[in-house]
C-alpha cells in the first residue's frame, strides 16, 4: 500500500510530464511538434520544444527538489516548519540577484548562468557557509543555531535590500520584484543544463542518507548507538539541501510552499520512512509546481502570473488545513 | 577484555568538578553496575565509554582498538548502547524499531536480508517482546517501550551493552525483570555495564560495582566490597542503612528517617 503510493506519485509524475507541454495559449498539435523535428521550421513546434519542455522540465526538477530538501530539513532539524528556505538561503540570494539587477556594471557570467542567476548562487552560497560556520560545533552541528542564524541572515539580507532599494533605479526595482515572484518563464536548455549538477549533486546527496535520517527520530543519542554517524549526516543534509536550493533559487527565485506542505501531504500517505518519503516528495513537488505553473501560463492568458503567487494563494489555505486537521487528529 | 578505559579526565566547559578515572575494564560474561549519587558522572562515563562523547583526555578501547577511530557502523556491531532519554517522532511497532537496530549491518539503503530478519525476531525474543511485535510504541507501557529500544539494541548483536538507568521510572516488577534479562544476557558471553540509582538492584544483580562519587572512583569490585558503611557514608552522609538480603549474602540499603523524635 505505502510503496504502491510512491509508484502511483511516480506514474503522475510521468503524466504530467507528458501532458502539460501540450497545454498553453498557442495551440500546438502532433504535426507541428512532429513537423518542427522534420525540420520545417513550425514556430508552434518551436514553441514546444524550446519554450514548453524545458518549462516543465525545470518545472519538475525545482518543485521536485524544494519538496525533497523539504522533507530531509524537516527530519534532521526536527521541525515541522522548516522549508528550504529558512536556512537564509533565498535572502543571500535575493540579495545577490538584487546586485546584479541594480547594478548593471557588476556582471558576472558563469557558465551557462547570466549575471543574476551567478550572483544568485553566490549570495546563496555566501550565507550557507556563513550559518555553517556560525553553528558549526566540536560535537557537529547546533540545530538552534542553524535555525536561528538562518532567520538573522535573512532578516540581514532584507534590510540591505531595502536600504539599496532606495539607491537603485525605478526599473531595476520592477524587474527584481518580479524576480522575487518566483518564476519558471526564463529558461532554456543551456540554464537547465547548468543549474543540474548542482541538483544532482544535492539531491543525490540527500537520497543516499535516506535510511540514516530515520534512525534521527530516535534521537541522536540513539542513532549514534545504532552507529549512525548523526554530525555527517547532519552536514552532509545540510550541504546537499543547500546545493539544490541554491541551484533552484538561482533561476526560478524564492518559490514558496512547495517545500514546505509536499513532504507533510506525502508522509500522510506513505508513513514516515524517508525512503519512500523523498522519492514521493520529489514526485508530487514536481507535479505539484508544474500544475500551479500550467495555471499560472493559462489562467489569465496571454498574461502570465509568477506561479510564486499561484503557490503561495494554493499553499497556504492547503497548509491552514493540514494543521486543522493533525489538531483535530491529536485531540 | 572487550571495552577498557584509559587515564580518562574529562571536564565539561560550565562544571566544577572533572571526571577523572585511571582504569575501568569491562569483560565479557560479567554484569558491572555503575552507581552514585546524582551528578557523579556516571552518565558522563558511559557515553565516553560508548564513544559519544570525546574525552579530555585518556583513551576508550574497544576489544584492543582505539574506539575513536573504529567507524562508528563498525564499532556499532560490538557495542550497544542505550541512552537514558527514549524519543521517537513517529509512532513505530515495536518489530519496526528493533529492525532499526540492524542498521550497522545493512546496506546504504538499508535492505534487510532473512538472517537479519532472523536476527530481529531473535531480539524480540531476548527481550521479551515477541508477543507485542506489531504495537505501536504509543500502546505501549514505560516498561515495554524500554524493552523495545532494548530490543532494538540487542539486534545490533552487541558483544558489550552499555544501559544509561534502564529501570529509571519502572515498576518494581519492570525493574527486576530487565535486571534479571541483562544477568541472562551476561551469563550468555555479554559485556554489560549498567548505570542505575538503584543500588538494591545493583547490589543483586551485579558481578562488579564501580562506585561513583564527584567524578571520582570511590570503590570498585565486588558488591560485597563496594558497598560497606565508610564508603556509603563518604557518598550520602549519614542517611543510609546497611542491611543484607535475606535469599543471598548481598548488602542492601535501606533509607535513615531523618528530623523524627524517635531516637
Amino acid at each position: 500500500m505505502r510503496h504502491r503510493s510512491v509508484i502511483l506519485f511516480g506514474v503522475l509524475f510521468v503524466i504530467t510530464a507528458a501532458l502539460v507541454p501540450w497545454i498553453g495559449s498557442e495551440p500546438v498539435n502532433a504535426t507541428s511538434v512532429i513537423g518542427f523535428l522534420r525540420g520545417d521550421g513550425n514556430p508552434y513546434g518551436s514553441i514546444f520544444w524550446f519554450q514548453r519542455i524545458p518549462r516543465v522540465l525545470l518545472a519538475l526538477l525545482s518543485g521536485g527538489s524544494l519538496a525533497m530538501v523539504g522533507a530531509c530539513f524537516q527530519v534532521v532539524f526536527r521541525n515541522p516548519l522548516v522549508e528550504p528556505y529558512t536556512l537564509g538561503i533565498s535572502g543571500g540570494s535575493a540579495l545577490g540577484a538584487f546586485l546584479a539587477i541594480s547594478i548593471p556594471s557588476l556582471w558576472i557570467s558563469w557558465g551557462p548562468f547570466s549575471s543574476v542567476q551567478a550572483l544568485a548562487v553566490l549570495g546563496a552560497a555566501g550565507s550557507l557557509s556563513l550559518i555553517y560556520a556560525l553553528a558549526r560545533r566540536r560535537e557537529g552541528l547546533s540545530v538552534t543555531t542553524l535555525l536561528l542564524a538562518g532567520i538573522t541572515i535573512s532578516i540581514i539580507c532584507s534590510g540591505s535590500i531595502l536600504f539599496l532599494t532606495y539607491l537603485a533605479h525605478p526599473n531595476a526595482l520592477v524587474i527584481f520584484q518580479r524576480w522575487m515572484m518566483g518564476g519558471l518563464d526564463i529558461i532554456g536548455y543551456r540554464e537547465l543544463l547548468g543549474f543540474s549538477p548542482l541538483l544532482l549533486s544535492g539531491l543525490s546527496l540527500l537520497f543516499f542518507h535516506a535510511n540514516d535520517m530515520n534512525h534521527l527520530a530516535l534521537g541522536d543519542e540513539m542513532a549514534q548507538g545504532h552507529g549512525v554517524p548523526v554530525r555527517r549526516v547532519q552536514k552532509h543534509v545540510f550541504l546537499g539541501g543547500g546545493l539544490a536550493t541554491a541551484g533552484v533559487v538561482s533561476l526560478v527565485g524564492p518559490i514558496g510552499f512547495v517545500g514546505l506542505i509536499v513532504p507533510h501531504a506525502v508522509r500522510r500517505l506513505v508513513g514516515f520512512d524517508q525512503r519512500r518519503v523523498l522519492p514521493g516528495s520529489f514526485f508530487l513537488g514536481g507535479v505539484l509546481l508544474t500544475l500551479c505553473d500550467t495555471a499560472a501560463r493559462t489562467l489569465i492568458s496571454p498574461t502570465e502570473l509568477p506561479v510564486g503567487i499561484i503557490t503561495a494563494l494554493i499553499g497556504g489555505p492547503l497548509f491552514i488545513q493540514l494543521l486543522l486537521r493533525g489538531q483535530r487528529k491529536n485531540r | 577484555m572487550i571495552l577498557e578505559l584509559q587515564a580518562i579526565r574529562h571536564r565539561f566547559s560550565n562544571a566544577d568538578w572533572q571526571l577523572s578515572l585511571d582504569r575501568l575494564v569491562l569483560n565479557s560474561g560479567e554484569l558491572l553496575g555503575i552507581i552514585g549519587p546524582n551528578g557523579a558522572g556516571k552518565s558522563t562515563l558511559l557515553r565516553i565509554a560508548a564513544g559519544l562523547l570525546t574525552p579530555k583526555r585518556g583513551l576508550v578501547r574497544l576489544e584492543g582498538h582505539d574506539l575513536s577511530r573504529i567507524p562508528r557502523k563498525n564499532a556499532a556491531r560490538i557495542l550497544g548502547y542505550l541512552p537514558q532519554d527514549l524519543s521517537w517522532e513517529y509512532d513505530l511497532t515495536v518489530e519496526a524499531l528493533a529492525g532499526m537496530g540492524r542498521y550497522p549491518y545493512l546496506n546504504l539503503l538499508g535492505t534487510m536480508s532473512l538472517s537479519d530478519l532472523a536476527a530481529v525476531q531473535r531480539s524480540l525474543r531476548l527481550s521479551g517482546m515477541e508477543d507485542l511485535k506489531t504495537r505501536r510504541l504509543s500502546q505501549l507501557s514505560g516498561g515495554e517501550k524500554k524493552r523495545a529500544f532494548l530490543a532494538s539494541v540487542l539486534a545490533q548483536a552487541p558483544r558489550a551493552l552499555l544501559l544509561d538507568e534502564p529501570t529509571g521510572a519502572l515498576d518494581l516488577h519492570h525493574q527486576v525483570q530487565i535486571f534479571s534479562l541483562l544477568k541472562k544476557l551476561a551469563h550468555t558471553g555479554s559485556a554489560v555495564a549498567v548505570v542505575t540509582h538503584d543500588i538494591n538492584l545493583a547490589s543483586l544483580y551485579s558481578d562488579k560495582l564501580l562506585f561513583l562519587h564527584g567524578g571520582k572512583c570511590l570503590a570498585w569490585g565486588e558488591p560485597r566490597d563496594v558497598l560497606v558503611e565508610e564508603i556509603l557514608h563518604a557518598a550520602f552522609g549519614g542517611v543510609v542503612l546497611m542491611n543484607r538480603h535475606p535469599e543471598i549474602d548481598r548488602p542492601t540499603l535501606l533509607p535513615r528517617i531523618l528530623g523524627s523524635n524517635n531516637e
